[in-house]
This record gives structure tokens, C-alpha cells and sequence, in this order.
């Protein structure tokens, strides 16, 4: 009989043990990175804690039915490029992808195909070796200024 | 002063009846989320009283609407922290309901409009990441709302947001941790989150499909929603893993938004999370779905373009790119999409050094990298393809009836009944569920037997969790095949009628899945430990083979076959001389989504005495 508890004890704990190294359900990645903010506000609107003051690009939206001013921003170049910077080099080195897409929002890039192409063709202009991410998010706003018929 | 005066007196002016009619109102109900309680007394679920501006707010609603009226009565302008700023939606829709008494000018709530504006929420859907059996807390999967900032259903997710409910787990005590998480110890706070992050959490690091259901909600009713969501982050609910989770309190978001729907009512003991999916769709509110696929569904997906040769060369080069792209010998095009692959398999054997942003992983893929760039094609990686049936909105209801008869050699018919909490076997209608894996909580069944002319009532067994997790191999990845039971079942019925043993039982091997998971084949080791009095020294343990076979015919039936052999069970003197032989042959039909009849057969050898128990049911899903 106590041999079973034993059994049923280790049992539990390496489930939940595994459990714990992954914080409860869901709460994963995006308290992992903001952990430490204290205001509130600033954890809920984790994006914001990450890289503000660098690139930060404007676009406009129709103001209907809606409260807000605008322009206003919708993230800044450096938040999305550190965020998404695995996805962001496999979309560069195919030329094609959502985050390609997303990026070109970021710019206010009005033909994301070509950004894409144009991207592809510098490659190795954004990723040099060792770069950080803010010369990464450089090198892309480079070919942003370039590629797309943007403000910068 | 004059203008605290003039406050003061207007808010004496409304009537007490009105604002007595309004505290009750469904409306404010939902707002601060007052639910009864067993003694029929209202309570908010909130636990945060940062969520209340009476002291008494928490239960009593009238107090906490008055004082409300009165602190928003009192600043025109109000800044952070102000009731106003504090509680948008409350103040605009009491405002509202007196018939606009007050002029109230948000714009000094600074906080609350860089909130608004980071968002930018125009249309909101909700996300299903898929089942998880590797992480327990997500084995049922989870929800969170995506805030869409473009009105076109086209446009990109990458800039959306993600609205999550979660426990804020600090505990390292697994026991702490499993006892807490099921009874309110943590904290759930909701947190708005940039939905890539989610997307990486969830799609290229867990290997986890995201279903996404856009909701049919006007403009302003997102609006609304994005307001109340702001007014959660002042407060926190205590966390239950089975009931207020991140699914419950998603939907007590949309009972604000629109209080007709009561869709949280649905929901008292547990929620499930892929059954508030298939809620919403019943009650109409999702308009269109679409997945999104994690990193190793891409992969299987790209595979399926390249012949095995090609696809060698990928893992080659996904395995070590600077030593093997040399490999490559195709036309550019053909190259380009064996690269597409290697990125993809690279990704997806890497995902945990990925994650962490370890750099000699980092570097190790650059060559991959580089190559690809330099080769011209560009990819054209269409969307997945969207198979309805799949769907989690289109699963079966999770709870579960079972009425059953049959006969038993030696002990006659019975009679019986089963009742499952949740969730999905092998042989429930397949449609929106897992197609290789059983998730159970919760099932317990008894008997009603004559025996020696006296009607008795017997218990049958219990499962308190069945976990079966059969992914099949192939040509990216060997998983393992596991199974966990724990619970209690009636072994020798005839030796004893009615002994209960508790049981504990595990597996661990193989399996191979074909034909759209329609075919199941796995081979597993298999161990179990019993506690019973009438063994020697009260216990047993068995080990040995285990098969299960399942076949579905087609999304109406299917049957399984599960068969296993203990070299050894109670007398461990004798080893190997008494085993115990047991094999279950079971076939399902299924009537509609909520009906179904089956039959099952099973054999039991142990001490060469063997027992035959043979039943037919019926099963009621809802």
C-alpha cells in the first residue's frame, strides 16, 4: 500500500512539476518576458515595456465610430523585429510571409510583395553577423526607406 | 465648491427607484460580475477589490452603484485613477441610463487611452490553441481573445492583440502547485499581450494548431469590450483550473457585452475549453473560422510536396546546414522548396534553444539562411487548408451518459450507468475532437444485479483521470505513446461482489496512425498497481504487452480493439505462473452529434478462471 502512494506521488509530481516550468495554462511567453514590470497597466499592455523610443512609425486610420485620435502608433519597428525575429529571418530568406506583412503595416509599406522582394535581396545587409536587434531593425528601416513609399 | 454643491444635489435628484431598478439590472450584474451563491445572496466573482469602489461592493450591488454615481457626479474631468478613468464602461453606461446627468470628459484618463489606442480593437475573435497532453495545465486546451485592428477579415493577425486569462503561478511545490491550481490558490489576472507572442508561444515553440473564430459583434460591442477589459485589469479572480478559467472568464467578458446570452450560465462545476467553441457557434456568434498551423503541422504540410529522396536531404540539412546544403543538385525551384523544408524542420527540432535565444543555434541556421536568400525563388506558402470536420466548434458535447445492459457468465444480467464529466474517447464522434488520443475526467459507472435472488446495486468503476496519447510516427519525429489511468474498478466480481480495488495504471510505446488518423495501431508496455484487501499484503502489480487497435469507418463509426497480458499479478512467489490475460472489443455508432449506441465485449483470464462480460449502450452526449 505504500509502495502505490509512492508510485502515485512521483507520478503526480513529475507532471507537475513539468507543469510548473511552463507557468499555469496559458500564461507563457508574454509574462515571461515582461516579468518584473510593476504597474499594472504596463503588464497589461506588455507590448509597450519592450523597446519604446526606437522607430516608432505612424499610420492613420479612418476615425468612424471610433474614440480615438489618430495617427497613432502601432508598434514600433524594434518591439515587432525583437518579437519576431526567428519568423522575421525565415520570411526574409523566402521573400514571402505574415511577417513580412505585418512588418510592411509597421512601415505603412503600401505593397508588401516588393518589401518582401526587397528584403530577400538584402539579406545579408540585415542579418550581418552578430548584429543586435536594433541594428537589424536599422538595416530593415533602410530598405524600408528605399522600398516602400513611406514617411519615415 | 458650488460645483461639489450642485453634484451633491443633482445626484439627490434621481430617483432611488431608478438607480434601486439599475443595481439590479442584468446589466450591472455582469458588469461586476455577480453571480448567486448557494444561500442566493449575490457576490462578485472579482477578488481584486481594487475591481470595487464601495468597501461593501463585492456583495452588495446597490451600495457599490451608488457610490459610483457619486464619485462620477463629483469630477467632470477626471483623471487616472478616478472612477471614470478607472471604470469607463460602468460610467458611460449608468451615465446612460439616468439619461446623461453628467458631462463627463475622459480625455484626462491618459492610461486609459494609451490602452485604447495600443489596441485599436475593431473586430475580436476567439482562439483555440489545441490540446496540449504534454503540459497538463493546457491538456484541455485553452482560449484567449484576439483584438483585430483592421475591419478587413483578411488582413494580418501579426498586429492584433491577444486577451488572456491566466493564473500568475509563483509556486515551485508541484503538490502546492496541483492543489492550488484546482482550488482558487493562484491569482487570474487578464493581460493584454502583442498576439505574436502568443503566436510564438503556442504555434512554434508547443507545436499547437490556433483555431480562430471571429465573432459576430458590432463595432461598438467590441468597443464595449475593450473598455471592459480594461476595467479587469484593476482587479484579479481567484483561479479554478476546472471552472472560472481562462475560457469562463472570456465568456463573462462577451455576458457584459451583451447580457441576453448569459453564456457563463452554462457553465457552473467546470468549463471546457473547446466546449465554450462549440457554445458560441451553437448560439451564432461565430461567423468564420480559420486555423492557423503550428510550426510542425507546416512542416508536415510542405513535406507532403517532396519525395522521400528530397525530403532526406532536408532533415540532412536541417540537421547540419553548413556540412550539407553541398547536397543540393536540384533546379533552383526544387532547391528553394527542400530549403522551405529544412527552415521548417530546423525550426521545429530546435524550438526549446530557439526559444531561449541561444546563439549557437542561431548561428548553426545561418547558412540555411543564407542559401535561401540567395536562391531567387520566392516561396509561395499558401494558407493551410480548412477542414471543417476539424473544427473544435463542430466536437461533441463533453458530458456524458451511458445506460447499459448485458450479461455477465456466472453472475447473470445487469443493469448499469455511466457518467463521464469530460471529455473524448477513442470511439465519441470524431468530428472536432482528437482523432488518436482519450482525455477523460471524471467517469463513474455502477451496476444493478439479481444475485441469488436479491436485487443488489453494485459499484462498477470510477476513473478520476484517463490520459491516452497516441501520436503516430513519422518521417520528422518518433513520439512516444503514452497512457495514465487512475481510479478504481470491480475485478472479481464473482470472488467478491462488491471490492472496489484502486488502480493505477501506465503505458508507454509506440504507434503508427494512417488514412487521416482513421487507422490506430499502437504497442505499448504496459504496469498497473492495485490496493485491495484480498490481495496478499493488499496490493498487486502487473506488467507486460498492451495493444490497442482502432479503426473509423467513417465520422458515424468505428470500433477498437485493446487487448493486455500481466506476466505477473498478486501471488509475486509465483511469477510468471499467473498471469492475467485481458482483452475489450468495442464498436460505436453514432446517430446524430448527441446519440450513440455501442456494443462491447470483454475477456478476463486470471488464475485460468475466466470471465466474460458482454453489453450493449446507449450513450447521451451534452
Amino acid at each position: 500500500m505504500k509502495k502505490l502512494f509512492i508510485v502515485l506521488a512521483v507520478a503526480l509530481m513529475s507532471t507537475s512539476s513539468f507543469a510548473a516550468k511552463y507557468g499555469a495554462a496559458g500564461c507563457g511567453l508574454g509574462s515571461m518576458v515582461f516579468e518584473g514590470d510593476q504597474t499594472w497597466w504596463k503588464q497589461v499592455l506588455a507590448g509597450t515595456t519592450n523597446g519604446t523610443g526606437f522607430q516608432s512609425v505612424a499610420i492613420t486610420i479612418g476615425t468612424s465610430n471610433c474614440d480615438a485620435p489618430t495617427p497613432f502608433k502601432v508598434t514600433s519597428a524594434h518591439a515587432y523585429v525583437e518579437a519576431n525575429k526567428v519568423a522575421l529571418a525565415n520570411d526574409i530568406a523566402r521573400g514571402d510571409g505574415e511577417t513580412i506583412v505585418g512588418l510592411s503595416k509597421v512601415y505603412g509599406c503600401e505593397n508588401a510583395q516588393n518589401f518582401g522582394k526587397d528584403l530577400k535581396a538584402n539579406y545579408s545587409s540585415i542579418f550581418t553577423q552578430d548584429a543586435t536587434t536594433l541594428e537589424v531593425t536599422n538595416n530593415i528601416s533602410n530598405v524600408a526607406a528605399s522600398s516602400c513609399n513611406t514617411r519615415i | 465648491m458650488l460645483q461639489l454643491l450642485i453634484a451633491v444635489l443633482s445626484f439627490s435628484v434621481l430617483a432611488s427607484s431608478d438607480v434601486e431598478k439599475l443595481s439590479q439590472s442584468q446589466k450591472w450584474h455582469n458588469l461586476l460580475h455577480y453571480k448567486k451563491t448557494l444561500f442566493g445572496s449575490l457576490e462578485s466573482q472579482a477578488d481584486g477589490m481594487d475591481f470595487f469602489l464601495h468597501p461593501e461592493g463585492k456583495t452588495n450591488p446597490r451600495a457599490e452603484l451608488e457610490e459610483l454615481i457619486n464619485q462620477i457626479s463629483q469630477k467632470r474631468y477626471p483623471k487616472d485613477g478616478d472612477a471614470a478613468c478607472k471604470f469607463p464602461l460602468r460610467s458611460k453606461w449608468v451615465n446612460k441610463e439616468l439619461g446623461y446627468p453628467y458631462k463627463i470628459d475622459y480625455s484626462g484618463c491618459k492610461t486609459y487611452f494609451e490602452f485604447f489606442q495600443k489596441v485599436a480593437a475593431r473586430r475580436a475573435s476567439i482562439v483555440f490553441s489545441s490540446y496540449y497532453l504534454g503540459n497538463p495545465n493546457s491538456a484541455f486546451g485553452h482560449t484567449l481573445l484576439r483584438l483585430s485592428r483592421y475591419q478587413d477579415t483578411s488582413e494580418t493577425e501579426m498586429l492584433d492583440y491577444g486577451i488572456n486569462f491566466a493564473a500568475e503561478a509563483r509556486e515551485v511545490n508541484p503538490f502546492l502547485y496541483a492543489v492550488k491550481g484546482l482550488f482558487g490558490g493562484f491569482e487570474g489576472r487578464f493581460a493584454a499581450i502583442p498576439y505574436y507572442y502568443k503566436i510564438r508561444e503556442y504555434a512554434n515553440y508547443e507545436f499547437r494548431d490556433l483555431w480562430s473564430y471571429e465573432l459576430d459583434l458590432t463595432f461598438a460591442e467590441v468597443l464595449e469590450a475593450v473598455d471592459h477589459i480594461w476595467e479587469l485589469g484593476h482587479t484579479y479572480f481567484d483561479y479554478y483550473y476546472f471552472h472560472e478559467n481562462c475560457s469562463y472568464h472570456l465568456l463573462s467578458v462577451l455576458d457584459v457585452v451583451r447580457p441576453g446570452l448569459n453564456l457563463t450560465s452554462h457553465y457552473n462545476v467546470y468549463t471546457i475549453p473547446a466546449d465554450t467553441i462549440r457554445i458560441l457557434d451553437q448560439h451564432g456568434l461565430i461567423t468564420s473560422s480559420k486555423r492557423r498551423e503550428s510550426t510542425y503541422s507546416m512542416l508536415q504540410r510542405l513535406s507532403e510536396g517532396l519525395s522521400h529522396e528530397e525530403l532526406k536531404i532536408a532533415k540532412l540539412i536541417a540537421n547540419d546546414p553548413a556540412k550539407n546544403l553541398k547536397r543540393l543538385k536540384y533546379d533552383s525551384k526544387k532547391n528553394a522548396s527542400i530549403l522551405d523544408v529544412s527552415i521548417e524542420a530546423f525550426d521545429y527540432f530546435n524550438a526549446e534553444k530557439i526559444l531561449v535565444d541561444d546563439k549557437e543555434t542561431k548561428n548553426k541556421k545561418e547558412p540555411l539562411l543564407i542559401a535561401r536568400a540567395r536562391n531567387k525563388e520566392i516561396s509561395n506558402i499558401k494558407e493551410p487548408p480548412l477542414f471543417l470536420r476539424d473544427s473544435p466548434a463542430k466536437s461533441h458535447a463533453p458530458t456524458r451518459h451511458q445506460f447499459f445492459g448485458g450479461h455477465q457468465n456466472k453472475l447473470g444480467g445487469f443493469l448499469g450507468y455511466e457518467w463521464r464529466a469530460a471529455l473524448h474517447d477513442l470511439l465519441d464522434p470524431p468530428a472536432g475532437s482528437l482523432k488518436s488520443a482519450q482525455l477523460e475526467m471524471f467517469k463513474g459507472s455502477f451496476l444493478y444485479q439479481e444475485l441469488e435472488g436479491k436485487s443488489k446495486v453494485a459499484f462498477d468503476r470510477f476513473s478520476f483521470l484517463t490520459l491516452k496519447n497516441y501520436p503516430g510516427q513519422n518521417f520528422w519525429s518518433t513520439p512516444v505513446s503514452w497512457e495514465v489511468e487512475v481510479g478504481a474498478k470491480n475485478r472479481f466480481r464473482r470472488a467478491c461482489f462488491d471490492c472496489p480495488e484502486v488502480s493505477i495504471n501506465g503505458s508507454m510505446g509506440s504507434s503508427v496512425v494512417l488514412d487521416s488518423e482513421r487507422v490506430l495501431m499502437s504497442f505499448l508496455i504496459n504496469a498497473e498497481g492495485n490496493a485491495q484487501n484480498y490481495y496478499q499484503d493488499g496490493y498487486r502489480l502487473g506488467i507486460g504487452p498492451k495493444i490497442v487497435m482502432r479503426y473509423l469507418f467513417d465520422e458515424k463509426w468505428g470500433v477498437s480493439l485493446s487487448s493486455y497480458y500481466h506476466f505477473n499479478t498478486y501471488r509475486f512467489s509465483e511469477v510468471g505462473r499467473d498471469g492475467l490475460a485481458f482483452s475489450e472489443f468495442e464498436g460505436r455508432y453514432h446517430l446524430n452529434t448527441s446519440v450513440s449506441l455501442g456494443g462491447k465485449f470483454n475477456h478476463q483470464m486470471l488464475d485460468k478462471e475466466s470471465n466474460n462480460r458482454f453489453q450493449l449502450s446507449m450513450m447521451v452526449y451534452y
